[in-house]
């Protein structure tokens, strides 16, 4: 039994009479732990899947399944919870509160969690002891990221979704951030998937499950992960 | 703390704008609202703490007799009073700075426990001597404390032992709410201010009034009906018993007035009786003296009688004595006769024989001698010697037989008839000591009448001294009966003897009613900005509540935080706005108050209740928009709230259907058009609000316009009198004549037409609504009579039986033209002829034949005088006074002076509507700024792009501008509209029974409402330009994708 599976998921949205597929009949399996790349160019779905997965919108038709338990069809009440305490997301634009500092902002997550981690040592985690009590706004994107990061992680989340999390940010700065991705799953066992249009990084996943045309195009699994400090792009 | 509400916390520093405006907007209108709500009550109450601290009497009692302490113990002691006294109070004049005054002046004594003054300066007065004057008019009258006042009157010494007076204090008196002094009978009229002395400085030996304070009039409102119903009990209990008082006052007086002339009663009665011992003394000398008369009569009678007597009895004696001497001839005759036909016959008698002998026998039979004579001397004489000579001599012997009988019978009673004769004779001339004694007591009596004569006249002279001591005394205590006959008792109850103290209830009243309407309208106003307001907050919110439900936070949570926001703005803005209003408006209308009102010590209250009402329902408003809009919201998918919303599609607008106009528009008119169509809920609030707030301008000034202008139109357009000048009830006709003559004299008089003008009660829909009722022959010289309905001019006087009504009163009652009317106290009813316009108070008019078949009489009470524009001041007193002084005038007026009241009444609303007028500015103001704000804010972007193209600050402006013209232009177009029937609703609630405002509106009220307008919307518009200057463009620019 895997640990995440989709089957057959679609998602539509209706705009007047226009209707757009943004997931056609998607299906894939995750591992528990693995470091999962969703690639695909710009508009396949992979925002899609991700939100699927991570409670954060419903789909029309197919089933997903995480932890063996069914969050298709979960209430309201159950995907917020489902969200609350299984998943961490990491947005591509960060979405930090702007006016909490990046310890409030981790705070803000950690207080309603279940098995929460102490806020401040996950920000010593990700190297921002010293940026603790600054506002976004005095951040630099790098480590808004790395705060972002750090919230999501402080959740203990049993699922760790990463839509484009390096998409804003130089060369080295995304190194860093990936090789802490990375480290959750290898050290913590964290589940990551992270969303990536960037090929050059998937050597560095377990699984790269590419979309095309809100289709799954092709999923490769690689024996060996290559670590994020070797790679080179 | 919960990250969550510390990040709104944090969240209302960052965007203050907002959060301020949702707080101003609030406290603005909850100011407004509680204020102006909670006026009256705390208006009210500080009049009610007013009369209860200065115990304002309930019941006036005045008299036209007056008052003994007796009378007003009695009344005092009435069931429902629990204490009153008896006054003094007259009005006198006396020098002011601009001539003579005159001054209501009143008794004060420390024991009175009512109506007691409020001191504003100086002292009460202690001593004779002393004055304390009316503090409002003592400025007129440049009086102050130290100065000396000299009355003078008619008959000063009637009214005061003391003319002289020192200013001691200066005081309020709780009968004069205002600064209407009231009006007399003397002077020009006018009562210039009051004043009170001591007691003992009158010297009335009655009192003038009785003042009374009536068992549970302390414990309800004075404004209330509970309040009326008692005094007006109480009033009744008194009229009830008019007849006995004043009976009772009648005996009294008549008591004193006999007490005062008792001596010179005593002293005729005195005299009386000595009178009537003369007299009897002389009753009893007449009577001796008749006595003695009479007993001297009698004597004098028997002299007389005996006299008479005699002369009867000497005649007698005489008659006999010659009827003897007759008969004793005859004896001579017969012998003739025997012997001349001794021997002779005749053989007939001739016929002077035979006359002889009847002669003979007449005289036998009056001297009763039974003796047929004449037979037998016929008998002899024809008796033949020869033939019948026995026959012959035996006649001849019968009658020599008689004969000799005769002869001596008679010759002897001759003898003893002539000594008889010359007894009495003798007795007569000489009448002897009687005779004189009669003659000296005749004397005596005679003299004895004189004096008694001479007595009786002295008794009579005397008698009648006392008798016109005595009619004097009768005609005095006549003409008392005839002036304390009449006589009047006036009950009053307050409302009636301090009637501005019920308009201040009145005007209190009209306060609320504008309260109710008018601040509600404000209130949905502002309610409106905040709901919008809200909903772009949570509009605002949107990707930061995806984000928050991403992190597993629940709906309601997030609904939390924002009914956090929604409440902190409300509950701080409608806390100090309910704080601040009842802090700062009630006395902002009391300050207004007290130019025309004299009711000091206002408080400041707060109602909690009202105050609660007002905050809740700000905070239920705001609270409840912002509960809707999220709930809606939420109900998205994390996802989609973290994509920001898609921008609406651009559609085409109806205009561009018109294709020749549209091409023909430049292009940034089409943006504009375009862009005002497309955010469908951002334009209507725009116009919305822009509407609301031009409607509350029209209604505020058209409320300035319709107040102010009545006077006005009253008393410039419908009556066409200058003054009024009342009569006394019992004036005669030629009384009347000799007072329009004088009128007519004054050479600014143009015209005096006499009236009747009494108020009667109509039935109402809810209650009895009082009428002037007007009757002259023509009403059209009083009065403009113009039909309400038609506007064309009514005939100068209805047919008969008809009656035309006033306006306001037509409404209150819903009686129209046809309909009947039912006077309370008339007989039958009359048909109304016509609705005339007329603004205050209510009036009949109808003809003096109609009035009287209705009511049974028709006396003139009235004249109406109309004066050739309007005398200055000093010459309108002068004329007044001309008219005063005629008999029977009660008092005259110029209605310039007596609609001063007026004046004032309305200036106290005018200010209250500026304060109203600064409240909607505010407002205005306020929502033109947040909606300027959203707009901004809303578009950032989008200016941001069209900056960076390369618009000039200008140019970007318009851009903004145009949307933002056309929707004022429309917000204000149809504000002006809704505010024509927002107005007309106000009007007719905030007034009082009694006046009826202009209906409609003044052209100016457009203009000013609309200028208003314009400059709050240029005065935003310049907001905008600096925030658009302060758009950064980069800023603005990043992509959220």
């Amino acid at each position: 039994m895997s640990y995440v599976s989709l089957k057959n998921v679609c998602k539509r949205y209706k705009m007047g009479e226009i209707t757009i597929t943004a997931a056609d009949d998607i299906s894939f399996e995750i591992e528990k732990g693995e470091f999962v790349a969703i690639t695909g160019e710009s508009g396949a779905g992979k925002t899609t899947v991700l939100n699927l997965l991570g409670g954060m919108d419903t789909c029309d038709d197919g089933k997903i399944t995480v932890d063996g338990r069914d969050i298709t069809s979960l209430s309201r009440k159950g995907l917020t919870e489902y969200r609350r305490h299984d998943i961490g997301f990491v947005f591509q634009f960060y979405n930090l509160v702007p006016n909490l500092t990046a310890l409030e902002n981790v705070e803000l997550a950690a207080q309603i969690c279940r098995d929460s981690l102490d806020p401040a040592s996950v920000l010593e985690k990700v190297g921002l002891s010293h940026r603790m009590n600054n506002f976004p706004a005095q951040l630099s994107g790098g480590e808004q990221q790395r705060v972002s990061i750090a919230r999501a992680i402080a959740k203990s989340p049993k699922l760790l979704l990463c839509d484009e999390p390096t998409g804003a940010l130089d060369y080295n700065t995304g190194k860093t951030i990936l090789g802490l991705l990375q480290d959750c799953s290898r050290k913590r066992g964290m589940t990551v998937v992270v969303i990536t249009h960037n090929q050059a990084i998937t050597p560095m996943a377990d699984r790269i499950i590419r979309l095309k045309n809100s289709r799954v195009n092709r999923i490769a699994l690689n024996p060996h992960p290559t670590d994020v400090n070797d790679i080179e792009w | 703390m919960n990250r969550l509400t510390l990040n709104t916390l944090r969240g209302l520093g960052a965007s203050f704008g907002r959060f301020a405006a949702i707080m101003a907007i609030t406290a603005i209108s909850c100011a407004f609202y509680s204020g102006v709500k909670g006026c009256s009550p705390l208006l009210k109450g500080a009049a009610w703490k007013y009369f209860e601290d200065t115990s304002l009497a309930d019941v006036r009692v005045v008299s036209t007799l007056g008052f003994s302490d007796e009378d007003a113990a009695e009344i005092i002691k009435g069931e429902p009073f629990y204490t009153g006294y008896g006054c003094y109070s007259a009005d006198l004049f006396t020098e002011g700075d601009r001539g003579q005054v005159t001054v209501h002046v009143m008794s004060y004594s420390p024991a009175y426990s009512l109506n007691t003054p409020f001191l504003t300066e100086g002292r009460l007065p202690s001593a004779s001597g002393e004055l304390l004057m009316d503090a409002k008019q003592s400025e007129d009258l440049s009086l102050s404390v130290g100065d000396k006042v000299v009355f003078t009157a008619e008959d000063i010494e009637d009214k005061l032992a003391v003319t002289e007076f020192t200013v001691v204090g200066k005081a309020l008196s709780p009968l004069y709410t205002t600064d209407n002094r009231g009006v007399t009978n003397v002077g020009n009229g006018e009562i210039a201010a009051f004043a009170y002395i001591p007691e003992e400085d009158f010297s009335f030996d009655a009192f003038t009034e009785i003042y009374l304070g009536v068992k549970g009039g302390k414990t309800c409102t004075p404004f209330g009906d509970d309040y009326d119903f008692i005094s007006q009990s109480a009033v009744r209990s008194i009229e009830t018993r008019e007849e006995e008082f004043l009976e009772s006052r009648r005996e009294s007086i008549r008591n004193e007035a006999l007490d005062e002339m008792s001596e010179e009663v005593e002293k005729l009665e005195d005299a009386q009786r000595e009178l009537d011992i003369n007299r009897h003394k002389y009753e009893d000398s007449k009577e001796e003296l008749r006595d003695s008369e009479e007993l001297l009569k009698k004597q004098e009678e028997t002299v007389s009688v005996a006299g008479e007597e005699a002369l009867k009895t000497l005649e007698a004696l005489n008659t006999s004595y010659n009827d003897l001497a007759e008969l004793a001839s005859t004896c001579g005759e017969i012998d003739a006769w025997l012997t001349a036909y001794e021997g002779v016959s005749l053989t007939v008698l001739p016929q002077d024989m035979r006359d002889s002998f009847t002669r003979i026998q007449t005289i036998y039979d009056k001297n009763n001698v039974a003796a047929n004579i004449g037979e037998q001397l016929s008998f002899y004489v024809l008796n033949d010697p020869v033939t019948q000579a026995e026959e012959k001599a035996a006649a001849k012997a019968a009658v020599s037989a008689v004969n000799e009988q005769v002869r001596s019978a008679s010759s002897s009673t001759m003898a003893q008839l002539s000594s008889q004769i010359d007894a009495i004779n003798d007795k007569m001339a000489n009448p002897g000591q009687d005779y004189e004694k009669l003659v000296a007591a005749k004397e005596e009596i005679a003299e004895a009448k004189k004096e008694l004569k001479k007595a009786g006249r002295k008794l009579k002279e005397a008698q009648l001294e006392i008798d016109e001591g005595r009619a004097e005394i009768d005609k005095v205590l006549d003409e008392l009966e005839e002036e304390i006959k009449g006589g009047r008792l006036y009950v009053t109850a307050r409302k009636d003897f301090n009637p501005d103290c019920m308009t201040y209830g009145l005007d209190c009243d009209r306060v609320d009613s504008i309260a109710d309407v008018f601040p509600v309208f404000f209130v949905l106003l502002s309610a409106l900005v905040c709901w919008s307001a809200m909903t772009r907050l949570v509009e605002q919110k949107r990707s930061e509540a995806g984000t928050l439900k991403a992190l597993g936070y629940s709906d309601a949570s997030v609904i939390a935080q924002y009914v956090l926001y929604a409440l902190a703005a409300s509950v701080i803005g409608s806390v100090a706005g309910v704080l601040a209003g009842f802090k700062f408006l009630p006395r902002i209308i009391y300050e207004c108050y007290t130019t025309m009102y004299n009711i000091p010590g206002f408080t400041d209250g707060f109602d909690p209740k009202l105050a609660g009402i007002c905050a809740g329902c700000a905070i239920l408003c705001n609270v409840v928009s912002v509960l809707v809009t999220s709930a809606g919201e939420l109900r998205s998918s994390p996802a989609s709230l973290i994509r920001p919303r898609p921008p609406r599609s651009g559609k085409r607008i109806l205009l561009e259907r018109i294709a020749p106009l549209w091409k023909r528009t430049p292009f940034l008119t089409k943006v504009s058009l375009r862009n005002l169509l497309r955010y469908k809920s951002r334009f209507f609030v725009s116009v919305l609000g822009v509407c609301g707030c031009t409607a509350l301008l029209l209604t505020a000034f058209g409320l300035k316009y319709a107040i102010s202008g009545v006077l006005d139109a009253q008393f410039k357009g419908v009556d066409r009198y200058s003054g009024i000048c009342t009569l006394d009830e019992e004036i005669s006709d030629e009384e009347i004549e000799k007072v329009i003559s004088t009128a007519k004299d004054i050479p600014e008089i143009t015209d005096v037409i006499p009236a009747v003008r009494v108020l009667h009660g109509i039935p109402g829909r809810k209650r009895t609504v009082n009428a002037y009722f007007t009757a002259a022959e023509d009403i059209s010289a009083i009065v403009a009579l113009t039909d309400r309905d038609t506007g064309k001019e009514l005939p100068c006087v209805p047919p008969e039986n008809e009656c035309y009504i006033t306006e306001k009163l037509s409404i209150l009652t819903g009686i129209k033209k046809g309909d009947m009317i039912t006077p309370i106290e008339g007989f039958g009813a009359l048909k109304v002829a016509g609705v005339t316009k007329n603004h205050i108070e209510h009036f009949v008019y109808l003809s003096p034949e109609s009035y009287k078949r209705v009511f049974g009489s028709c006396r003139t009470d009235t004249l109406y005088f109309s004066a050739d524009g309007l005398p200055k001041k000093a010459r309108r007193s002068e004329i007044t006074s001309a008219v005063i002084s005629c008999e029977g005038v009660t008092s005259a007026i110029f209605m310039e002076d007596g609609v001063s009241n007026f004046y004032s009444l309305f200036k106290s609303l005018d200010a209250i509507i500026l304060m109203i007028i600064l409240f909607v500015a505010a407002l205005t103001l306020v929502i033109l700024l947040n909606l300027a704000d959203i707009n901004i804010s809303e578009r950032t972007r989008e200016l941001a792009s069209i900056k960076v193209l390369g618009f000039y600050d200008k140019e970007l402006s318009s851009y903004v501008f145009r949307e933002n013209i056309i929707s004022a232009a429309l917000g204000i177009a149809s504000g002006l509209i809704l505010g024509i029937f927002l107005e007309s609703f106000v009007i007719v609630t905030a007034e009082t029974d009694a006046v009826m405002f202009l209906r409609g509106l003044a052209p100016w009220c457009f203009g000013a409402a609309a200028a208003v307008m314009v400059i709050f919307v240029l005065a935003a518009d310049i907001f905008i330009k600096i925030r658009l200057m302060g758009i950064d463009m980069a800023q603005s620019m990043k992509a959220v994708e």
